[in-house]
């Protein structure tokens, strides 16, 4: 059975997947700030190298998959943390840990949102994060931004992070690594019990044309189940998706585009 | 007539009674939001007009402002998306009756456009 490998599955999606997978039979390492198989912090720097460091050591023979799940919502209102996490937490994680996919064919799906949907994102910010990269600049621009403004930077880290898998996935699918991403709806988690009574508006009016079943906010299990599916090798043929889990919100928002 | 029926849900941003303007099998679709830097809205349904317009008037910042009605099927207004404004013409090119001047008449297709 495989390796996978998943930031942030003490709760959750994260949690959740963990458990499809171990169900699966799959070994599941688990990377996250506290109750993880690896503790670290995948905000900073320091601890990316560090949990990679340690998968490099744990595995040198290589990973079936890395999902990068860890990150935080717009309630938590620290830009900084969302930009770092979110974003960073992520791709730093997947190129870090890309030889070692490389060597059994694995793949990397990436969290992203049908925030992205919405049309809210900054896409100054989502440019900056695709194109320059540079951590330290871009936290060191946004250091002073109104935190009631976080929603547009948690759009834009989603929205970012979703590009990126579109761009990496042909030259990394071409080392037989596949890059996906899945953009979940409304989920009950954590985050979402964050939620403020200004948000939970908005997220009524939110337009979910299957409407989750009656149910404002889905199980993470439906959310789960497409990440299992997408980093399983069922999906081999699969790369470069964005892979919208939102009972329809962005075929209704965007009903032309096709892709 | 089901101009001012519209005219009125759009002001008072009621996406229920806009829904309620439109027939089952509607399309509405509005190409003024590519001047404000936006993809063009293309809604195809009555329910999904609620939704659609549901999310807009909460989310979004759409406003129909100072509305000009100019006939049956011809209603003249700014478009405010979240605070830029485009002067628009919205056209009833299609009724479920052909006529949209009765009591009982849907719109089935509805254009906007740049005035």
């Amino acid at each position: 059975m495989g390796i996978y490998v998943i930031t942030g599955a003490t709760s959750g999606i994260g949690a959740k997947t963990a458990s499809i997978l171990k169900e699966q039979g799959h070994e599941v390492v688990n990377i996250d700030l506290k109750g993880g198989d690896i503790n670290a912090n995948l905000a900073s720097k320091e601890g990316r190298a560090a949990a990679i460091d340690e998968l490099h050591k744990r595995y040198p023979d290589g990973i079936d998959a890395m999902i990068c799940n860890a990150g935080v919502s717009a309630a938590n209102g620290s830009i900084p943390l969302i930009i770092s996490l979110n974003y960073f937490g992520a791709t730093e994680m997947a190129i870090g840990v890309r030889d070692l996919l490389e060597k059994r064919g694995g793949n990397c799906v990436v969290i992203s949102s049908n925030t992205i949907a919405q049309g809210a994102a900054r896409m100054d910010v989502v440019g900056m994060l695709n194109n320059q990269a540079d951590e330290d600049r871009i936290l060191d621009l946004v250091k002073d931004y109104d935190p009631a403004t976080a929603h547009a930077f948690y759009a834009a880290t989603k929205y970012a992070l979703a590009r990126w898998a579109r761009r990496m996935s042909a030259d990394w699918g071409a080392r037989g690594v596949r890059v996906n991403a899945v953009a979940p709806g409304n989920v009950r988690t954590a985050m979402t019990d964050q939620l403020t009574d200004e948000m939970l508006v908005a997220v009524r009016a939110l337009p979910v044309p299957t409407n989750y079943g009656g149910d404002p906010l889905m199980d993470p299990t439906e959310i789960a189940n497409a990440i299992a599916f997408l980093s399983s090798p069922e999906a081999r043929g699969i790369n470069g998706v964005v892979l919208f889990v939102d009972g329809g919100t962005d075929a209704l928002l965007h009903s032309e585009k096709v892709y | 007539m089901i101009i001012q029926a519209f005219v009125e849900a759009m002001q008072n941003k009621d996406h229920e009674a806009l829904a309620e303007c439109f027939t089952e099998t509607c399309r509405l679709f509005d190409y003024c939001p590519q001047l404000v830097g936006l993809e063009n809205f293309y809604t195809y349904g009555k329910r999904a007009i609620d939704m659609f317009y549901h999310n807009q008037f909460v989310l979004s910042g759409f406003s129909m402002l100072d509305p000009r009605v100019v006939d049956e099927r011809t209603v003249n207004f700014y478009a405010d998306y979240n605070g830029v404004v485009v002067h628009a013409v919205a056209t009833i090119e299609n009724c479920n009756d052909g006529s949209c001047a009765l009591d009982n008449s849907l719109i089935q297709e509805m254009v906007i456009r740049p005035a």
